[in-house]
C-alpha cells in the first residue's frame, strides 16, 4: 500500500507536469465555449436577451459546449444516406482529456522506466498506480474545464445554476430538440467523470497492450459510435447533453452511466492488467 | 516478400519522375520510398482504410438491393431513387455511409501515422548524422519530404481508388439527373465544390477528389514532419497535430456562426476539405485553395527547422 501512494504520487509529480499545458487548453476550451454561446446570442436573439435574468447559465454553458448530437437509426443511414453533422465541438473536449492520459504510462513502461516495474514490488502494484493516475487526470481535466466554464459565468455575470433555459438550448441542441420542463444539467456533471474516467482506463489497457497509436484509435472510433449510435454500452453518449436524463425526456440515466463506466473501468482496469502481467518486457524493450 | 517486392517497384517507379537528379538524390529517394511504403506503419494505415472502404461497400450494395425491392414492389407509386443510386452513390466519397464518416475523420490521423515520424527518429538516433557523411542535407531533406508525401497521400488516394472500382460491382454506371436532389436523392447540389464535374463525369469527379486528396494528404504529411523537432514521441506528434485540426474546425464553426449564422460554411480543417460531401456549401472554394497553399508554407519551411536540429546533433 505504501508503494502504490509513493508510485501514485511520483506518477502524479513527473506525469501531470508534462501535461500541463494541455490541461491550461483545456480550461482555455472551456472559457472560449462560453463565451462563443453569449457571441451566438447576441447575434441570433439580440443584445437585450442577454441582459435578461435566467437566460445565461453555468448549466446553460456546458449544455452548450458539450450538447453532442442525437443518435439516428443504422438502417436510416445505410438505406436513405442520411448522417447527421458530427458534434466536433463535444468530441475536441472529450479528446482532449482523453490526450492526457495518453502518452504518459506509455513512455514511462519504456527504457529505465521499467526498473519501477521491479521496483515497485509487482506489476500488479505498477498497473494500479497507473489506473489511479489515470483516474486523478481525467479529475483535473474536467476540473480545468468546469473551472473556464465558470470563470467566464462569473465574468460575464451569469447565474452559477445548473439550470438551462429554453432560448440556449434551443441555440445547443437545434431546432428539432426542444425543451419540455426544466431542464437541469445535474446528471451529466455527475457522469462527466466516471464515464470519462472508464472510457480513459480501456484506452490505457489498449495503449499498453496495442500500443498508444491503437488506443487513440479506438477511442476516436468509440466516441464516432456513440455520436451516431445509442447502445447503452457506448459510453460517448453519456456526455452529451443533449441525450442526458436532466434535458431530453426518456434520457440516458446517471445510473446507466455509472454502471457503463464501471465495466469500462474493470474491463480496462481488469483485463487491461491481466495482459499486461503477462505481457513481455523486455522483447518490448529490445524492439 | 511480396509487400517488399511491391515497395521496391513503388520506389522504382516513383524514382522515374527525377531522373533529372544525382545519382545519389535518386537513391536516397528510392530508400526513403522503400522505407515509406515497406514500413510496418504504412500496411496498418493502409488496411485500416481499405476495412473501411469494404465495409462502406458492402453497406452499398446491401442499400442498393433493398431500394431495388422497394423500387420493384412499388415502383407505379414512387421509385425510391432507384434511378438516381448510380455507381458514383456508392463511391466512398459521396456514399454517406458511417463508414466513410469514420474514414474521413480518422484520415488525418492516420496520414501521418506511416513515415511522419522518422525524421526525428533519425535525428535522435544518429541515422541521420551517418547519412550526413554520404550526401548533403538537402539530398537527405528532400528525399525524406518526397518519401512523406508519397507515403501520406498513397494512404488517402488507394482507399479511393478502390472504392472507384470497387463501386462499379456497387451499383450500375449512369449520370446522375440533376433535378435528383430535389428530392433528396443526392446528396451533391449546386453549393458543393466540382458540382458540375459531379454532374457530366462522374468518374472525372471521383479522380480529381483522389488526386487532390493525394496532394492535400502528402502536404499535410510533410507540414507535420516539419514540427517534428520540437514533439518528444510518434504519438504526441500524430495526436497533437489531430488534434491542432480539431480546434481550427471548432474556430471555424464558431465563425460560421457567429459571422453567418449558420453551422457550415467555409471549411479549412481536413475534415472538411479531404471529404467530397464535406466540402458542402463552399461555392468560393476559400478553404479549398488556402490550406493546401499555407500547408504548402510550412512544408517548405520545415528544411531549415529540420537543419538545425540535425545540426545539434
Amino acid at each position: 500500500m505504501r508503494r502504490l501512494a509513493h508510485l501514485v504520487i511520483c506518477d502524479l509529480r513527473v506525469g501531470l507536469a508534462s501535461m500541463g499545458w494541455v490541461l491550461i487548453g483545456i480550461f482555455a476550451l472551456g472559457l472560449f465555449s462560453a463565451a462563443e454561446l453569449d457571441g451566438i446570442l447576441r447575434v441570433l436573439k439580440g443584445a437585450d436577451l442577454l441582459a435578461a435574468p435566467g437566460v445565461r447559465t453555468f448549466g446553460g454553458y456546458l449544455a452548450y459546449a458539450l450538447a453532442g448530437a442525437r443518435p439516428i437509426t443504422f438502417e436510416v443511414v445505410a438505406t436513405r444516406g442520411e448522417l447527421p453533422s458530427l458534434p466536433m465541438g463535444w468530441l475536441l473536449v472529450v479528446l482532449l482529456i482523453a490526450y492526457v492520459t495518453l502518452a504518459f504510462p506509455r513512455c514511462s513502461i519504456e527504457g529505465s522506466g521499467q526498473l519501477l516495474v521491479l521496483k515497485a514490488g509487482g506489476r500488479w502494484c505498477w498497473w494500479l498506480a497507473k489506473c489511479l493516475w489515470v483516474v486523478a487526470c481525467v479529475l483535473l481535466g474536467w476540473l480545468s474545464f468546469l473551472v473556464g466554464l465558470s470563470l467566464w459565468t462569473c465574468l460575464a455575470r451569469a447565474d452559477l445554476s445548473l439550470s438551462v433555459s429554453t432560448v440556449v438550448g434551443d441555440v445547443a441542441f437545434g431546432g428539432g430538440v426542444a425543451l419540455d420542463g426544466p431542464a437541469s444539467v445535474g446528471s451529466l456533471m455527475a457522469a462527466l467523470v466516471p464515464v470519462s474516467a472508464g472510457l480513459s482506463l480501456l484506452q490505457l489497457a489498449v495503449c499498453l497492450v496495442l500500443g498508444s497509436t491503437a488506443g487513440f484509435a479506438t477511442t476516436v472510433s468509440l466516441l464516432f459510435a456513440s455520436a451516431l449510435a445509442d447502445a447503452p454500452w457506448l459510453a460517448g453518449g453519456y456526455l452529451m447533453a443533449v441525450r442526458s436524463a436532466g434535458i431530453a425526456t426518456g434520457g440516458l440515466s446517471l445510473s446507466g452511466a455509472l454502471v457503463c463506466s464501471i465495466l469500462h473501468a474493470a474491463l480496462g482496469a481488469g483485463v487491461g492488467g491481466m495482459l499486461f502481467s503477462r505481457s513481455d518486457l523486455i522483447r518490448r524493450r529490445r524492439a | 516478400m511480396q509487400s517488399n517486392r511491391l515497395s521496391s517497384l513503388l520506389s522504382r517507379g516513383l524514382a522515374v519522375p527525377v531522373c533529372g537528379m544525382g545519382l545519389v538524390q535518386r537513391r536516397l529517394i528510392a530508400l526513403e520510398l522503400r522505407r515509406a511504403c515497406g514500413g510496418i506503419w504504412f500496411r496498418v494505415a493502409l488496411v485500416w482504410a481499405l476495412i473501411l472502404v469494404l465495409i462502406s461497400f458492402v453497406l452499398d450494395a446491401w442499400r442498393y438491393e433493398v431500394i431495388h425491392g422497394w423500387a420493384l414492389a412499388f415502383g407505379a407509386a414512387k421509385n425510391y431513387g432507384i434511378t438516381n443510386l448510380i455507381f458514383i452513390l456508392s463511391w466512398v466519397g459521396t456514399d454517406s455511409q458511417p463508414s466513410a464518416q469514420l474514414f474521413f475523420l480518422m484520415l488525418p490521423f492516420m496520414l501521418l501515422v506511416p513515415h511522419v515520424w522518422s525524421l526525428r527518429q533519425e535525428v535522435l538516433d544518429g541515422y541521420a548524422a551517418h547519412l550526413r557523411t554520404r550526401a548533403t542535407w538537402e539530398q537527405c531533406y528532400r528525399a525524406k519530404g518526397f518519401a512523406v508525401f508519397v507515403s501520406s497521400g498513397l494512404v488517402a488516394a488507394v482507399p479511393l481508388m478502390l472504392s472507384l472500382a470497387l463501386s462499379f460491382a456497387a451499383a450500375p454506371y449512369g449520370l446522375p439527373d440533376p433535378r435528383g436532389y430535389l428530392w433528396l436523392e443526392l446528396p451533391i447540389t449546386e453549393s458543393f465544390a466540382l458540382h458540375g464535374l459531379f454532374f457530366h463525369a462522374p468518374v472525372a469527379y471521383a479522380l480529381v477528389w483522389t488526386v487532390y486528396d493525394f496532394v492535400l494528404a502528402g502536404l499535410w504529411g510533410v507540414a507535420v514532419m516539419g514540427f517534428s523537432r520540437w514533439a518528444f514521441s510518434k504519438v504526441k506528434l500524430c495526436t497533437c497535430a489531430y488534434l491542432f485540426q480539431m480546434i481550427v474546425s471548432r474556430v471555424v464553426m464558431t465563425f460560421n456562426h457567429l459571422l453567418y449564422a449558420q453551422t457550415a460554411g467555409d471549411g479549412f480543417d481536413l475534415f472538411t476539405l479531404l471529404c467530397p460531401l464535406g466540402a458542402a456549401s463552399m461555392p468560393t472554394g476559400v478553404g479549398m485553395v488556402v490550406t493546401p497553399l499555407g500547408l504548402l508554407v510550412v512544408a517548405v519551411c520545415f528544411q531549415r527547422h529540420a537543419a538545425r536540429g540535425v545540426d545539434l546533433v
